[in-house]
């Protein structure tokens, strides 16, 4: 009987020993604080997740920022390391702010300080890109010349946000070819490159609102808006109700260049433009043009073009005019060289796009952008749906290019893939010449 | 079958088949003789006619390099009154031409062509330029028969195009840039005369060869009956573009039949009689080019007929000396026709309404005859010609009067008056299949433009007065002229040219050792040049402005509407003749061997005609697919009706199911244009001419001859015109721009010109008559040329400068034009609203600036500057040189060969201009000519 009292009188001190033991460490209070760039914030300081991990156990704590964009952490002693990111996503660019700091020591002694701050730096990512521009037209039958006027763009949103676009514009870069003789090069370099903007030469399309969905694109035509193949049998059919178009008959009035649109196309759909330079129609060259996108961000198309102030006579000529564009205003553009002349040079500046890609007219080419492989490929969704063999290159031509990554974007899409192209702002790496337009793939 | 001129006497007589020739009424004294004849050199014998002369003989030399002279360069006149030149056969054969326009090379200060190729279409290809003027202003005349262009649309207001003219059978040329006599009219810079070969002559036949043109030519003249000559040339030339790719050829086939015969050859009376006929079978030809799509090409066809007729009566009366009566025909068949492939996606609108008002696009098969058609897409050829035929005429009669009274005073009366008619038979632009015609075409057939009638009566008074040893001479002529076209707004115009000369003959004598003449010669007259059709006539020219564009159908199809605006340029009532004041003075001079010759020139042209823009408000209707958004009918189901006077657009149910729905509408109000012709501040062009001709040095039997010229060129236009923005025609709402500015001068940084050049000849002649060889080399050069743009108006500030490109505002730094950008604003603007208030403009842009931008940022629009930061800078070319060298040489009887070679150096240096500071290269300039050369081989048999 002796035995048993004893046991158990032995087995409760030992837990009441154990049990004392657990609730003996301390903690304390460390603040860290997010810091945006001296350019200010787009996105808000409340809400952002900071993460503390002890650099010694690996212990990851979380805590959120106030409104004034503090996170409080109660932790034991130790050195910590802090790091925190949000993002902002306004009007196709998305603002990443990412920054971290290390050596946090919190120990039991007096501490100068509890308060952290992490600095924030500032980087952008543009929603959207020019997935695909055909501007090269296609033999007409009966090989009687080429045809033109069934130029298009396919604009695409490479994230995986909703893409809503204000005051979506389009503009061309001065000289319409390549290939000529650039008035703009003084000494051997752009001469609006360290000024920080770019020429939209003779006239811009808006549109005040365009939304495309994540992993899709939007087809804008640029001449003619209506099924060309009935005529031209290798060129495409743009009539669909869902493609746009610039097209304003008030301002560019030449039915040849500029016909009406097919009927199914709402009105809602069109582009309308502002026109400065001179001409009744709007001058994409077919050959070697450099198209961007761009949005007034802070203004208005009508503030932007009604300023007289931010006109460049291009050479001087007082019908040749260019209105300059901000280079932070620009979602993408495209450098276009054209084959067989060794005059091109390039009219965007490496912010925009560094490199250039080779380009045939007239024989029904587009200029496609390449996949991102990795990128791609790291998306588990996309697992058996990307298809491999891409067989619309034209790595075997002559001055010809393809896709390195191997993957036929269109036809993965087509069974629903979600792609990621390439983005590194530099045509020779992002872009290949493509054997067909994407809208013939399958006809 | 020589011809003998009694020399200021206008007497003449014709030798028989044996040489004979007698003149039955030659006035007593020491009379100066001419006599010429096909192929053998000209005569001149002083004879003291004191009383019957019988068994007179003179004896003439064969004309070839046999001669102790040749002249092959342009000759002045020296017996004529004004200011004359005389390019001759051996001239022309020197330097081979292939086109007789290039003969004014030979002036003094000419400057050899660029490019001799017949094929170029550059407007002022095969046309005369005396003294670098317009070459509307100068009149070309080929044996009496006048090329006038005046009705001629293709050549548009430029002079006759001399390509369809055989060179081989030109004898001489007579440039004259002077005072011309009355008898000579509708002219501003001179009248080129062309005289064609007559007489008995053997057979040649001329090959000849450049690079790029092929010349075959045959010519003869056989007496026929008694008395009688035929002369037949032909003339064949082929000149092709490039050598590469031989499929743009102009090709050369002239005709030319001339009869001669005088009557009651030994009486005192005789008759001569002259009639030619002759013609051109040729034209431009683009045949398919096997790079071009197949069965497309271009054609232009340039046929002509052209036939005269001369009576000159050597009456010998008491009152009358000699009348000449004459008559001509000029008739020109143009036909081009351009054929090429189309082909269209969407379905094109083509506007060839006339009538004012809003009209819908409508198929062809529902109504061929509607205003706006629908060319639907697919692929089609089409066939576009442009005939046109025009047709001049002339008949003139002219009475010579010459009296000589005891005191050695002569008198000469010369009376006539001409008649001539100018016109056009074509049809005008059309197209062969009328369902494809493009947008733009309206029918205008050059037909119904009626004919232009000329009447010019002149009367001239010439008196000769010895003084002394010297002879003073005075010329004092009016020529009048009356002309109507049927139904033109400016009626019956008249004017008066009146003409002075006088020419001071103060030594003239060959046996003097030192100075063997001299002459001085002065001359002021007023040369009245008719507007062309163009300006009696106006040709109604269309404004389409797009109202309506519906979304297209499936097939690419879309109904378009249009408002159509017809205008014709409007009537000024006060519209002057230009007209342009000739004033010379010259002097001729032989000091011993060395023959000098200078002329100052100054030509002032006033009224010069000129058009200038108005503008009037007018608001239109636009409609467009956002109006038809709300349109329930479906699409394939829709007829739209568009109401002509409102351009509201109606919606109709094709199947009857539906009611019609009137759709909304926005309206622009924006400005038409009008234009009109003017009279605009004169031009002056002065100068001065020089020959200078040291003789033959007999060692070396060379010769050495200096000409030049030195002109100064200045036009300013004076008058206000309206203009508005050459493009960014929208305010910055996307409306319509609303302001026209109103501009000193033109719409234009510059509103005149100054232009001075000096250019130089020197030709070193050769000439070994033992080895009938003659060598010419001439160095052309330009040692000053200098433009300057201006921009002045009275005593005011008409250009600004600019501290850069891109500002608006005046400097306030700067003052100095050179090498800065400028700007030219308004003097005072209106506005749409408010036309009447003349705002100035300056200072409101100054204002706007601070105190209304959106209305800054519109003024800015109506500034107009300049390209660049020279272009109001005098640019001064450097000199530069070039040689041609020609070689003839004589092979036996029969044979002659020549050969040329224009700038035989190929001079590819580099000349500076001062303009931007920059050089560039001679090398294919067109300053210089191009490096080129030919052949030619004539046999004469």
């Amino acid at each position: 009987m002796m035995k048993k009292i004893s046991l158990i009188l032995l087995f409760v001190a030992l837990m009441s020993v154990s049990c004392k033991k657990l609730n003996d460490y301390k903690t304390y209070e460390v603040t860290v604080k997010v810091v945006f760039p001296e350019s200010g914030a787009s996105a808000p300081s409340e809400g952002i997740t900071v993460n503390l991990t002890s650099v010694s156990s690996g212990t990851e704590y979380t805590a959120e920022t106030d409104a004034g964009g503090a996170a409080k952490f109660e932790v034991p002693v130790g050195v910590f390391r802090a790091s925190a990111s949000t993002s902002n996503l306004d009007n196709g660019i998305k603002k990443l702010y990412n920054g971290n700091v290390s050596n946090i020591i919190v120990s039991s002694k007096e501490q100068e300080t509890s308060d952290y701050s992490i600095d924030f730096t500032e980087s952008q990512v543009s929603q959207i890109v020019i997935s695909e521009l055909y501007i090269g037209g296609c033999p007409k039958d009966n090989a009687s010349g080429s045809y033109y006027y069934d130029k298009y763009m396919k604009l695409y949103n490479n994230s995986d946000d909703v893409a809503n676009l204000t005051n979506l514009c389009i503009g061309m870069a001065m000289p319409y070819n390549a290939n000529s003789t650039n008035k703009y090069i003084i000494d051997g370099k752009l001469s609006y490159e360290s000024e920080g903007w770019i020429p939209a030469g003779q006239g811009f399309f808006y549109i005040p609102s365009l939304t495309i969905e994540p992993w899709k694109s939007v087809v804008i035509a640029f001449n003619n808006a209506n099924d060309n193949t009935i005529t031209y049998s290798k060129s495409v059919d743009l009539s669909d109700a869902s493609y746009y178009v610039t097209y304003d008959p008030s301002v560019y009035t030449n039915t040849v260049l500029h016909p009406a649109p097919s009927a199914n196309i709402p009105v809602s759909h069109y582009f309308s433009a502002y026109a400065y330079g001179a001409g009744n129609a709007w001058p994409l060259s077919f050959t070697s043009p450099a198209l961007f996108v761009f949005s007034t961000k802070n203004s208005t198309p009508a503030a932007f073009a009604a300023d007289p102030n931010n006109l460049s006579y291009y050479g001087g000529s007082t019908t040749q005019v260019c209105k300059k564009v901000p280079v932070d205003w620009v979602y993408d553009g495209v450098e276009i060289f054209r084959q067989g002349y060794s005059t091109n040079k390039n009219r965007l500046t490496s912010a925009v796009d560094a490199g250039d890609i080779l380009f045939k007219a007239k024989l029904g080419y587009s200029v496609y952008r390449n996949v991102d492989k990795d990128a791609t490929e790291a998306i588990v969704s996309n697992k058996g749906k990307l298809v491999y063999s891409y067989a619309y290159g034209t790595g075997d031509i002559t001055d010809g290019s393809t896709d390195p990554s191997g993957i036929d974007a269109e036809a993965s899409i087509a069974n629903g893939a979600k792609i990621v192209y390439m983005d590194t702002n530099n045509s020779s790496s992002d872009f290949h010449q493509r054997l067909q337009a994407s809208l013939r793939d399958g006809k | 079958m020589a011809v003998i001129k009694c020399n200021n006497f206008e007497l003449w007589a014709t030798a028989d088949e044996n040489g004979k020739f007698s003149f039955a009424k030659v006035p007593a004294g020491v009379r100066e003789f001419t006599i010429s004849s096909l192929g053998y050199a000209t005569v001149t014998v002083k004879l003291n006619v004191d009383k019957d002369i019988t068994n007179y003989a003179v004896y003439m030399d064969v004309a070839d390099l046999s001669l102790k002279e040749v002249t092959v360069t342009a000759e002045k006149n020296k017996a004529s009154n004004t200011t004359q030149y005389t390019i001759d056969k051996a001239a022309i054969e020197q330097s081979q031409l292939t086109n007789i326009s290039d003969v004014l090379t030979l002036l003094p200060g000419g400057q050899s062509i660029h490019d001799p190729k017949l094929t170029k279409t550059d407007k002022n290809i095969g046309k005369f330029q005396i003294r670098a003027a317009s070459s509307f202003g100068t009149a070309v005349e080929v044996d009496g028969v006048r090329l006038s262009t005046n009705s001629d649309y293709t050549e548009g207001q430029t002079g006759a195009d001399t390509r369809n003219i055989g060179t081989s059978n030109v004898e001489s040329v007579n440039v004259i840039s002077g005072v011309a006599s009355v008898e000579y009219g509708d002219l501003s810079s001179g009248i080129v005369v062309i005289n064609t070969q007559k007489g008995a002559s053997p057979l040649k036949v001329d090959f000849t060869y450049n690079p790029n043109t092929k010349q075959v030519s045959l010519s003869k003249g056989v007496r026929v009956g008694k008395g009688g000559v035929l002369n037949f040339n032909y003339d064949r030339a082929r000149s092709v573009a490039s050598l590469m790719s031989p499929y743009t050829k102009y090709t050369r086939n002239a005709l030319t039949l001339t009869y001669s015969n005088t009557f009651a050859r030994k009486s005192s009376s005789p008759l001569r009689f002259e009639a030619g006929i002759g013609g051109n079978i040729g034209g431009r030809n683009q045949k398919s080019d096997p790079d071009a799509y197949s069965d497309t090409y271009s054609k232009a066809k340039n046929n002509n007929i052209r036939g005269h007729f001369k009576f000159n009566w050597l009456v010998n009366g008491k009152f009358i000396t000699n009348a000449e009566l004459k008559g001509s025909v000029n008739y020109s068949y143009k036909r081009t026709t351009d054929k090429s492939y189309k082909s269209s996606a969407t379905a094109l609108a083509a506007v060839h309404g006339t009538e004012e008002g809003y009209f819908v696009a409508t198929d062809y098969d529902t109504d061929p005859n509607a205003a706006v058609s629908l060319i639907p897409p697919g692929y089609w050829y089409q066939t576009c010609y442009n005939d046109d035929k025009p047709m001049n005429g002339s008949a003139s009669l002219k009475i010579n009067s010459v009296k000589e009274f005891s005191n050695k005073i002569r008198n000469h009366f010369k009376l006539g008056v001409e008649y001539s008619f100018s016109g056009n038979y074509g049809k005008g632009i059309y197209y062969k299949d009328p369902q494809t015609i493009p947008d733009g075409w309206r029918e205008y057939r050059y037909k119904d433009v009626p004919f232009y009638h000329t009447l010019a009566p002149y009367a001239e008074e010439s008196v000769s007065l010895p003084l002394g040893s010297t002879v003073l001479g005075l010329t004092a002529g009016i020529r009048g002229s009356y002309t109507h076209m049927n139904g033109s707004e400016y009626g019956n115009i008249s004017a008066y040219s009146p003409r002075f000369n006088l020419t001071y003959r103060i030594v003239n004598d060959n046996n003097n050792s030192f100075l063997k003449y001299l002459n001085i010669k002065g001359g002021i007259g007023k040369s009245v040049k008719l507007p062309s059709s163009g300006v009696l006539y106006p040709r109604p020219y269309y404004t389409d402005e797009l109202t309506f564009a519906p979304g297209a159908l499936a097939d690419g199809t879309s109904y378009y509407a249009y408002y159509i605006r017809p205008a014709t340029m409007l009537y000024n009532p006060d519209l002057k003749w230009q007209y342009t004041l000739k004033k010379e003075i010259g002097i001729d001079m032989k000091i011993k061997n060395v023959k000098i010759s200078l002329v100052y020139f100054d030509n002032k042209t006033f009224n010069r005609y000129s058009t200038t823009t108005g503008y009037d408000p007018f608001a239109y209707n636009f409609t467009d697919q956002s109006n038809l958004e709300s349109c329930t009918i479906p699409l394939e189901n829709r007829k739209y009706n568009v109401d002509r006077n409102t351009g509201i657009v109606t919606v109709i149910d094709k199947t009857g199911v539906q009611q019609s729905e009137i759709l909304s509408y926005t309206t622009r109000e924006t400005f038409k244009k009008n234009s009109y012709c003017i009279n605009e501040a004169p031009s002056t062009r002065k100068g001065l001419e020089w020959v200078v001709d040291f003789g033959k040095i007999k060692s070396l039997q060379t010769s050495f001859r200096l000409d030049g010229i030195y002109y100064r060129y200045k036009y300013m236009d004076k008058k206000m015109s309206a203009g508005m923005p050459g493009n960014a025609l929208y305010m910055a709402d996307g409306s319509p721009y609303r302001y026209v500015g109103f501009y000193s001068g033109d719409r234009d940084v510059s509103n005149g010109q100054l232009k001075k050049q000096f250019n130089a000849n020197a030709t070193i002649i050769t000439h070994i008559p033992q080895l009938r060889l003659i060598v010419s080399l001439r160095v052309e050069s330009s040692l000053y040329s200098a433009t300057r743009n201006l921009s002045t108006i009275g005593s005011g500030t008409r250009a600004y400068v600019l501290d850069s490109r891109e500002d608006y505002l005046p400097s306030t730094t700067i003052s100095d034009l050179k090498d800065h950008y400028a700007a030219v604003y308004p003097d005072y603007y209106v506005s749409y609203d408010d036309l009447t208030t003349k705002i100035p403009f300056l200072p409101k842009l100054k204002w706007a600036k601070n105190n209304d931008p959106a209305l800054y940022a519109e003024l800015c629009k109506l500034v107009v500057k300049s390209n660049t930061s020279y272009y109001l800078n005098t640019n001064r070319i450097s000199p530069y040189f070039s040689a041609n060298i020609d070689i003839t040489k004589e092979i036996g009887r029969h044979f002659s060969i020549s050969f040329y070679a224009n700038n035989f150096l190929n001079n590819m240096n580099k000349v500076k201009q001062t303009w931007n500071h920059t050089k560039y290269t001679l090398y294919q300039s067109s300053q210089i000519p191009l490096y080129y050369y030919g052949l030619t081989l004539r046999i004469k048999i």
